[in-house]
């Protein structure tokens, strides 16, 4: 599903790479942690994947497309199409309502209008927020909108998730809660997923954990 | 599309003061733009009627070049041995004074028998108070000039020009006249023999012969005129007096469009703005993936959602103030161009379009920068940390690039005009603009790098 070979990458002006020739992958529904310093380049090695920062070597095959070898449009759709994102800041629109945004990614790829309210409908209750569909996210708590934010990344149903510290912002027992939502979405829809974390407990909940330093991966 | 929707909902709901100062502000400029628009058109065209209705529609006049010699009567009997002409109408026409009236009035002369055909709307009324044949010592007042006058058929006048002074009777009127034409007419021979040269008159009407090539023929007869004589198309006298006030009305509209580009301007501003307090947004939209040209065309769609109400809105209140200011203020807007008429405002759906158009591209040219600069965002800068700042080296080139402004607008205020108008001048307006536009970011990072300096609390949330 993710195919990271011989990635390097290096700063403007500076001497030293963040990380240089990283390779590893990541299969259908296996469900990764990526684990590390701060400051290792862990974000970055994310945002490569993500196609946002273009690497100084090496390719990331995403659904056997190398997004390195793409332009900045075709990345973006790739994106669009492939991948879900779920963020530390959760990233809710704010102006847009709780069914809005889960409907971003769907419109985005295109599925039939008609479909939009059943996938929503499903993923909503799923997520534990059935009746939040026409709430703002000013009225939700951090819990709350980082199951949004789940919801809008599994809603078009995308072969692989990146999720940057998923549960950073939130409490021991709501970070555990939606951790476990996750990694049971996931694993319902065989959706890959690389998750950033310092946490060794969610690091210990993934099939498989990588650690990032400034000498490379270690498996 | 819907997302698109969404999102331009979403900037109307939360920047809702802005937006409305941006659109009235592009309404304004249409608004004004389209009122100069048509008032000018309206002034025009009732001037160029009343032209012809005053003096009928010759095909062609032959007047002396100087306008204060005369045609000839040699040369009024050579045109009218022209075979292609049908009628030759000679025609005198005076400044006088009537009675005590203080202003001048035009007291024409013409020929009862030949003025049919060329100045109808100027054929005298024989009253029936009045006993005589037309054009018997008396003269015919328009109906505004005798209610100005306070004068009626049969009553003597004191018609006065220069040292001479003859009395006369008011015959009857005019009454094909407008209603505020200020028209005296007589027997041509009276008005030569009082107040003209004997030898020539004013001005030659022509009606030439069905089919006649009107150009073809006055080539021709212009080489056998004196020098001192042209002859005029009917479309001539229009001419002259839409390019008398060419100048005029060019002006007005270029400060129509500077109030258009004014809006612009705002757009500019509210756009700037709103990207940047959504910076963050974009990068979101960007990283679950709306392509770069989308993240530009959102901008834009936006800009256009303000430019299409403002412009509608513009082209209602432009027929609005065209009502008001002809009524207030005459067809001239006190410009003396077209004074004494009052032109009847019809817009018409090419003008409409055309200002409309104005408007939402004033909108989109606004949003322009702002749009590009949302596309060029790094999305993850942006996601992380919101809109992404402009290095110093940004400002030093936006210095540069004022400075080199500032020239070009010194350079362009100087340059002469082209066809009689000061194209470089407005071009000049318009870089001023640019250099506020240029400016305003520039002013910005001072104000701020200054108050930088001062232990301010902090702002709170955008989001």
């Amino acid at each position: 599903m993710l195919v990271v070979s011989g990635l390097t990458k290096r700063h403007p002006n500076a001497l030293r790479p963040i990380f240089r020739d990283l390779g590893f992958s990541v299969l259908a529904g296996q469900i990764v942690a990526l684990v590390g310093e701060s400051g290792v380049g862990k974000s970055t090695l994310l945002n490569c994947i993500a196609g946002l920062e273009i690497a100084e070597a090496g390719s990331v095959q995403v659904h056997s497309q190398n997004m390195m070898a793409l332009g900045e449009a075709e990345r973006a759709r790739l994106r669009a199409k492939s991948i879900g994102f779920v963020f530390q800041a959760f990233h809710v629109l704010p102006t847009l309502t709780v069914t809005q945004n889960i409907a971003v990614p769907l419109l985005l790829t295109r599925v039939p209008v008609a479909e939009h309210a059943a996938r929503i409908a499903t993923l909503l209750e799923r997520v534990g927020l059935a009746d939040f569909g026409q709430r703002w996210p000013a009225s939700l708590s951090g819990g709350e909108l980082q199951r949004v934010a789940i919801a809008r990344a599994l809603v078009h149903k995308p072969q692989l998730i990146l999720a940057d510290e998923p549960t950073g912002n939130l409490d021991p027992r709501t970070a555990n809660e939606v951790l476990s939502l996750l990694l049971e979405r996931c694993r319902e829809q065989s959706t890959a997923a690389l998750i950033v974390t310092h946490s060794a407990q969610v690091a210990a909940r993934c099939d498989h954990t990588f650690t990032l330093t400034p000498d490379g991966l270690q498996a | 599309m819907t997302l698109a929707l969404w999102l331009i909902k979403a900037q109307f709901q939360t920047r809702f003061t802005a937006t409305l100062l941006s659109m009235l502000a592009i309404a304004l400029g249409v608004a004004l733009g389209f009122a100069i628009d048509l008032i000018n058109t309206a002034a025009l065209n009732d001037f160029l009627r009343a032209m012809k209705s005053v003096q009928g529609e010759p095909d062609a006049v032959v007047v002396p070049r100087d306008s204060a010699a005369g045609v000839p009567l040699t040369a009024v009997n050579l045109v009218a041995r022209d075979p292609a002409v049908l009628v030759v109408s000679p025609v005198i026409e005076v400044r006088v004074r009537i009675d005590s009236e203080s202003a001048t009035i035009r007291l024409i002369g013409l020929d009862v028998l030949t003025a049919p055909a060329v100045m109808p709307d100027l054929l005298p009324r024989q009253s029936t108070d009045v006993p005589g044949n037309l054009f018997e010592d008396g003269v015919y007042l328009s109906r505004a000039l005798a209610t100005r006058l306070k004068r009626k058929s049969g009553e003597e006048v004191t018609i006065t020009r220069g040292d001479a002074t003859w009395r006369a009777r008011i015959a009857g009127d005019l009454p094909a006249t407008r209603v505020d034409d200020l028209i005296a007419v007589a027997d041509i021979a009276w008005v030569q023999a009082r107040f003209g040269p004997v030898d020539a008159v004013s001005e030659a009407r022509i009606r030439l012969a069905a089919n006649t090539d009107i150009e073809a023929w006055r080539k021709s007869l212009s080489a056998s005129l004196p020098s001192g004589l042209i002859i005029k198309g009917s479309a001539d006298e229009g001419a002259r007096v839409s390019n008398l006030s060419r100048a005029y009305r060019v002006n007005l509209n270029v400060l129509a469009l500077v109030a258009l580009l004014t809006g612009g301007f705002l757009v500019f501003a509210t756009q700037l703005t709103a990207v940047a307090q959504r910076s963050t947004q974009f990068a979101l939209l960007g990283v679950l993936g709306l392509t770069p040209m989308q993240r530009m065309a959102q901008v834009l769609f936006e800009a256009v959602a303000i430019g299409i109400p403002g412009s509608a809105l513009g082209l209602a209140l432009g027929y609005a103030l065209a009502l008001a200011f002809t009524r207030l203020l005459g067809g001239d807007l006190g410009g003396g161009y077209f004074s004494g008429s009052a032109p009847t405002i019809a817009a018409t759906p090419l003008s409409m379009l055309i200002f409309f158009a104005l408007g939402c591209a004033a909108s989109l040219v606004g949003a322009v920068y702002p749009a590009w600069l949302n596309r060029t965002q790094p999305l993850a800068v942006a996601l992380k940390t919101g809109f992404a700042h402009r290095p110093p080296q940004a400002h030093r080139q936006r210095g540069v690039l004022l400075v080199t402004l500032s020239l070009v607008a010194i350079a362009l205020s100087q340059a002469p005009a082209i066809a009689g108008l000061p194209f470089a001048g407005y071009a000049a307006i318009a870089v001023v603009l640019v250099i506020g536009i240029v400016a305003a970011p520039l002013a910005t990072h001072a104000l701020f790098s200054h108050l930088s300096r001062y232990n301010l609390p902090p702002a709170p949330p955008f989001f």
